[in-house]
C-alpha cells in the first residue's frame, strides 16, 4: 500500500520553566501574561533575579521603576540584580 | 521566531481591524487594582484574625473598607478600634492608605489617626516597607498586631505616649483605659 501525504500541520506546546505557578507581583499565571499584555510568550517574558526569584519582566520593571532609593526584590527584599 | 502577537498583527493587517469587537477592551478593561482586589478581599475574609471585622459600605467599591479591631489581650483589651482603608488606583505598586478613626493613646498611632507600620510605608530605606508581593491580608494582620506583637515603644510616632510608658507604666495604662472608655466603646 502506498500512502501519499497531502498536507500536514505541526503542533507544539510550550511552558515557562519557573519555580512557581504565578507571578508574585500581578498574581497572574507565568504561562499567561502580565495584566498590561494581551498575549503570553516572548512578548511578555519572565526574568530572574540573582536571588533566584522570578517575575514577569513587565511587573518587576514597573516595581523597580517605582522605587526611588534602592531596588529590592519584592519577595526576599535583597538588592535586586538581574541574573545574567 | 513566530509569536502569537506577531501572528495576530499580521492577520489584522490582512483582514483590517477586527470590526466584530466594537467595545474595544482598552475601555472595558478592568484595572489591575480591581482584579487584585477580587482575589485579595476573598482571601482576607477567609483569613481574618478572630479579633477583627471588616465592613464594605459599598459592595461595588472593594477599594474602600473599614476594619474594626477588638484586641483580646494587652493594654488595649476590650477596646474597639476603627480603621479606614483605602486602596489607591496604583495598587499594588503602592500600599493601601490607612487611617485610625478612633482616638487612641498608642506609641505607633497618633491621636489624629496616622499610623506607623513599616508595611504601609511607600518608600523605605531599609527595604522593610511595602512590596507588591504583600496583600490586604498582611495589612489587616499587621494592624491587628499593632495592639500586641508589633506594639513598639522604641520607635514611636506618638513620642509623648512612648515617653509616658517609659516614665510610668501604670499611669500609661490608666490613660489608655481612659481613652478607651471615652472613644473606643
Amino acid at each position: 500500500m502506498r500512502v501519499k501525504v497531502r498536507s500536514w500541520s505541526g503542533v507544539a506546546s510550550w511552558l515557562w520553566v519557573a519555580n512557581d505557578e504565578n507571578c508574585g507581583i500581578c498574581r497572574m499565571a507565568f504561562n499567561g501574561c502580565c495584566p498590561d499584555c494581551k498575549v503570553p510568550g516572548d512578548d511578555c517574558p519572565l526574568v530572574w533575579g540573582q536571588c533566584s526569584h522570578c517575575f514577569h519582566m513587565h511587573c518587576i520593571l514597573k516595581w523597580l521603576h517605582s522605587q526611588q532609593v534602592q531596588q529590592h526584590c519584592p519577595m526576599c527584599r535583597q538588592e535586586w540584580k538581574f541574573k545574567e | 521566531m513566530l509569536t502569537l502577537a506577531s501572528k495576530l498583527k499580521r492577520d489584522d493587517g490582512v483582514r483590517g481591524p477586527r470590526a466584530s469587537n466594537p467595545a474595544s477592551d482598552s475601555t472595558r478593561r478592568v484595572s489591575v487594582r480591581d482584579k487584585l482586589l477580587v482575589k485579595e478581599v476573598a482571601e482576607l475574609e477567609a483569613n481574618l484574625p478572630c479579633t477583627c471585622k471588616v465592613n464594605f459600605p459599598d459592595p461595588n467599591k472593594l477599594h474602600y473598607f473599614q476594619l474594626t479591631v477588638i484586641p483580646d489581650e494587652g493594654y488595649y483589651q476590650g477596646g474597639k478600634f476603627q480603621f479606614e482603608i483605602e486602596v489607591p488606583d496604583a495598587y499594588n505598586m503602592v500600599p493601601p492608605k490607612v487611617k485610625c478613626l478612633t482616638r487612641i493613646w498608642h506609641p505607633n498611632i497618633t491621636e489624629t489617626g496616622e499610623i506607623c507600620l513599616s508595611l504601609l510605608r511607600e518608600h523605605s530605606i531599609d527595604g522593610t516597607g511595602w512590596a507588591p508581593t504583600r496583600t490586604l491580608k498582611d495589612v489587616v494582620w499587621g494592624l491587628n498586631s499593632l495592639f500586641t506583637d508589633l506594639l513598639n515603644f522604641d520607635d514611636p510616632l506618638n513620642i509623648e505616649a512612648a515617653e509616658h510608658h517609659l516614665r510610668d507604666k501604670e499611669d500609661f495604662r490608666s490613660k489608655v483605659e481612659d481613652y478607651m472608655k471615652r472613644y473606643a466603646r
